[in-house]
């Protein structure tokens, strides 16, 4: 018996956490996709990587870390440009014995860092495509 | 997938124009967070035109329940043909992977 290939969505987010709702919408739908059995990878890129920031606690804000967090845990693979992340000092990004240094006490546990190529290798795994933001 | 009001008239044609030829019947559109305002009846202007126009021409307008009572909207004011769902991403989602090869995001 085939086992069907399941569904990837990959999700780009463009714009920061709470100066929009942009990254609920985006949290909330890969929860749903999740739900539904469906692969989910998110890229993160500009100011849409201060998403990954830990220990974040809005009062009355979408808990966008902590949701992030959770999509994780659920088997979403969450990409994380290296370069805006370098930018906003979330990570080194240098070279140590030969890898880059991404290691950071300021993001949440299991975010992955990658260069723009990794996102364009991830638009060719998907099979639909949604973005949020950046205007 | 509208996220956000338009801005300005122009903003608004340019959200709207899509479903202005005769393609309605393949177009859904969901309406998210702010984009939600757009559902409110009697709006006038090219936002309230467009959102009728839309109607009209046969495509489906999907309003998130929780975002209108997050904004005070309740269902008698919203505008005669557009669908209020309480699960609304779960239906956009079913939406794009199963049926939607493309879409639009604002």
């Amino acid at each position: 018996m085939v086992e069907e290939k399941k569904m990837t969505l990959a999700m780009m987010l463009f714009s920061a956490p709470f100066s929009s709702q942009y990254a609920d919408h985006m949290c909330r739908l890969a929860e749903k996709a999740l739900e539904r059995g469906y692969n989910v990878e998110i890229f993160l890129y500009g100011d849409a990587v201060h998403s990954q920031m830990n220990e974040q606690r809005p009062k009355t804000f979408f808990p966008v870390g902590d949701a992030l967090g959770g999509i994780i845990d659920k088997g979403a693979a969450v990409y994380s440009c290296e370069i805006c992340s370098i930018a906003r000092g979330y990570i080194k990004g240098e070279l140590k014995d030969g890898k880059k240094d991404y290691s950071s006490t300021k993001v949440i546990d299991g975010i992955r860092f990658c260069s723009i190529f990794g996102f364009v290798e991830m638009l060719g795994r998907a099979d639909r495509v949604l973005s949020f933001g950046g205007s | 997938m509208l996220m956000r009001t338009p801005s300005s008239e122009e903003d608004s044609e340019r959200l709207f124009c899509l479903t202005r030829e005769d393609v309605g019947q393949d177009i859904a559109i969901y309406l998210l967070g702010d984009a939600v305002l757009c559902a409110r009846k009697g709006q006038s202007g090219h936002h309230g035109t467009g959102v009728r126009e839309t109607l009209r021409k046969g495509a489906q307008l999907r309003a998130c329940a929780r975002d209108l009572r997050a904004r005070g909207i309740r269902p008698e004011d919203v505008e005669s043909g557009i669908e209020v769902v309480e699960d609304l991403e779960g239906v956009l989602i079913e939406d794009v992977m199963e049926h939607e090869g493309r879409v639009v995001s604002w």
